[in-house]
């Protein structure tokens, strides 16, 4: 915790995951965003968790249009009850 | 039939990015899907009508992998993140980020990985997420916490806090 965080309001790491993931119930909101102006740890955190999150999503897109999907695809319209 | 097989072929694209970060292979992942689209195809009067079939593929696709680690026994159960048994892995661009994340998530448990890309990369909630695989929402954060946790060790995510700015928006709070 950092000394700046003295006077934030205490805001247990679960609800910064929450925060991050659209969990975080309307009522906790202003706690958990006054505990990330006022503490630096809690941002750092965040934005870590964030840049995991913008890793993942980049690291595996939807594979829309490649052959071996349309290909799936394909067989399974194509699928019929034996 | 065919309004489910349609709806069925279109999920197929986030059960392959699902399956492909699970499994870690293109094989494996490619194995899992079809036997999972067989058997969905095989039971489609299982699966209620006017729902999404998203959950109820992903379940099927759930199980199917779960029995497949029973059958192979090819990973640990669980590994600690207090094990101290891994080596950080320096990055520092981002195409190394996502090289490595791979090496990341499969250096995690099956349990904190599945939880961690349920809800981290198909943006399912807390709630669908602990429905899927069977386990409490409170199981659910905390396999969250420690593969988020375990991941930014093993990626040895420094962030510099003078470039933190004091307001963060969640902007991926739901993937597409």
């Amino acid at each position: 915790m950092s000394p700046n965080a003295t006077d934030a309001p205490f805001i247990k790491d679960a609800d910064l995951h929450a925060y991050l993931d659209g969990e975080l119930a309307a009522g906790a909101l202003p706690d958990v965003e006054a505990r990330l102006r006022a503490d630096t740890d809690a941002r750092i955190l965040v934005a870590s968790l964030t840049g995991q999150l913008e890793a993942l999503q980049s690291k595996f897109p939807l594979p829309n249009d490649c052959p071996k999907t349309k290909a799936m695809v394909d067989n399974v319209l194509a699928w019929q009850r034996r | 039939m065919d309004l489910q097989k349609q709806a069925i072929a279109v999920e197929i694209p986030r059960l392959r990015r699902y399956a492909r970060a699970l499994s870690g292979t293109d094989a494996d992942a490619d194995d899992l899907v079809q036997e999972t689209l067989t058997r969905a195809l095989t039971h489609v009067d299982q699966w209620t009508n006017g729902e999404s079939p998203r959950k109820w593929l992903f379940s099927i696709l759930h199980n199917h992998y779960v029995d497949l680690l029973r059958r192979t026994s090819r990973r640990p159960a669980h590994v600690s993140i207090d094990a101290g048994d891994f080596v950080p892995i320096t990055l520092a661009a981002d195409a190394g980020i996502r090289r490595d994340l791979d090496q990341g998530l499969q250096a995690l448990s099956d349990d904190q990985r599945q939880v961690l890309l349920l809800v981290g990369l198909e943006g399912m909630s807390y709630a669908e997420t602990a429905d899927l695989l069977d386990i409490p929402i409170g199981t659910v954060m905390s396999r969250l916490a420690r593969g988020r946790e375990r991941l930014r060790h093993l990626m040895a995510c420094d962030i510099d806090e003078n470039n933190v700015p004091a307001s963060i928006l969640p902007k991926l709070k739901r993937a597409p």
